[in-house]
């Protein structure tokens, strides 16, 4: 199956790589930053220096992102109700409330997404990257959310969709979503050096002790 | 995230690619003592030290893609005659279509950092680390590809994960050499990759040629 590069109208890469590339019915989208690749952050995402306190700089940031994935989505005949994975990588976590704001009014359905920090963009003055996944609809593929018993994020995004015969499931950390780090993936903080709290972490959400709701039996 | 799996009718035995994001590199050998008891099969891996995760007090992300266990078709292992990791994952998968590699970083699992991919120390001006560490990932992943029936020119993804960002522009002109036609790509910085002198770790997702 021979990949088929997709262009719009969003900005053009100033770097070796294309837009989009779209095999079957998936659509794998470049990463893209608030770049306009002319003058840096793009003016449509910068606040007006005037008014600093008026308005997000990561709002605006994302908005834009966003706007140009529409773009490279509607030009392989697909859009965000048919993306079913996201990554984004933020420069400042403290960004996030005001990113994920922006993101439920783009995604009545949130997909599963996995949000990490990252050391730095390409661009100066740019806060987030945001990459995804997604399908043309009308070619055999469609999806489904699918939850689990396991802790529900906070946060706007789904637990995971099947999506054909794949499974794409969101990112996961060692969080009930109530507490920060759940008693059961910490160390016991009278014994800091009884155990290791990497494994405990990575045990977690496999190895939760909980009534499985349907046979009634512990989980291992 | 076993559950996340069987709730979707899947289970952690058909997965075939993760990503992993550590806050902390020196985790990195604990975490994998526990991932070899949850996957017999390890799936293709990427893993990458980030700068912070959402949660006060989280060492590690581990994000997942599977299929369901009822697949038309299911994931078949892919090994090429390229070094062969050292941790507890396998080089790549072929699912149907599509091909998933795990991450590359520019090592022969025996010296740490792959002599190809070493500038020589008796003559450190006159190559480029960066340059050479990229063209040894990527012609790796050129068998990876091939021995699933797919190739670089059949690649359909990459995500590129640096050290400094600095060395961006010279690793897109290596880039350039290997992808007449480059793929959708995703550069971010990284705190660090789990080879000592690693620079840059490469991810990529192919579709196969027939």
């Amino acid at each position: 199956m021979k990949p088929k590069i997709i262009k719009s109208e969003a900005p053009r890469p100033l770097a070796h790589y294309n837009e989009g590339a779209q095999v079957g019915p998936w659509i794998f989208p470049a990463g893209q930053i608030a770049s306009d690749y002319k003058t840096g952050v793009a003016p449509a995402a910068r606040l007006n220096p005037g008014f600093p306190y008026y308005g997000s700089d990561i709002k605006l940031q994302t908005r834009y992102v966003l706007e140009n994935l529409r773009k490279t989505l509607a030009a392989a005949g697909s859009s965000f109700e048919h993306v079913v994975k996201a990554q984004v990588f933020l420069t400042d976590l403290k960004n996030f409330n005001g990113f994920d704001e922006i993101w439920r009014e783009y995604f009545p359905v949130p997909p599963p997404r996995t949000t990490i920090g990252t050391t730095g963009l390409l661009v100066p003055g740019t806060l987030v990257e945001i990459d995804l996944i997604g399908y043309a609809p009308g070619q055999g593929v469609s999806h489904r959310v699918s939850t689990s018993a396991a802790p529900k994020p906070l946060a706007n995004y789904t637990e995971a969709f099947v999506v054909g015969d794949l499974v794409f499931s969101a990112g996961q950390l060692a969080s009930d979503f109530k507490s920060g780090v759940p008693a059961e993936a910490k160390l016991s903080p009278g014994f800091p050096y009884y155990g290791s709290e990497i494994k405990k972490q990575t045990h977690f959400h496999s190895a939760k002790f909980e009534t499985d709701l349907r046979g009634g039996r512990l989980e291992p | 995230m076993k559950r996340t799996f069987e709730a979707a009718g899947s289970s952690l035995d058909d997965v075939f690619k993760a990503q992993v994001f550590l806050t902390n590199l020196t985790d990195f050998d604990d975490f994998d003592e526990v991932w070899k008891e949850y996957f017999k099969v390890p799936p293709a891996r990427t893993t990458i030290g980030t700068s912070g995760l959402l949660v006060e007090g989280t060492l590690i992300e581990i994000d997942l893609i599977g299929h369901v266990s009822a697949a038309r078709s299911k994931k078949q292992v892919i090994k090429s005659s390229n070094p062969q990791p050292l941790a507890n994952y396998t080089e790549a998968f072929r699912v149907g279509d599509l091909v998933f590699p795990a991450g590359q970083v520019a090592s022969d699992f025996i010296d740490g950092l792959a002599k190809e991919a070493k500038v020589d120390p008796a003559f450190p001006f006159y190559q480029s680390a960066i340059k050479k560490q990229t063209r040894y990932i990527l012609n790796n992943l050129k068998n990876t590809l091939e021995a699933a029936g797919s190739g670089l020119d059949h690649v359909i993804k990459a995500q590129v994960f640096l050290v400094d960002l600095k060395d961006f522009f010279a690793f897109d002109e290596v880039w350039h050499e290997f992808f007449p036609t480059p793929p959708p790509r995703t550069t971010v910085g990284t705190t660090g990759l789990l080879l000592d002198d690693a620079l840059i770790e490469i991810d990529v997702v192919a579709a196969a040629r027939s």
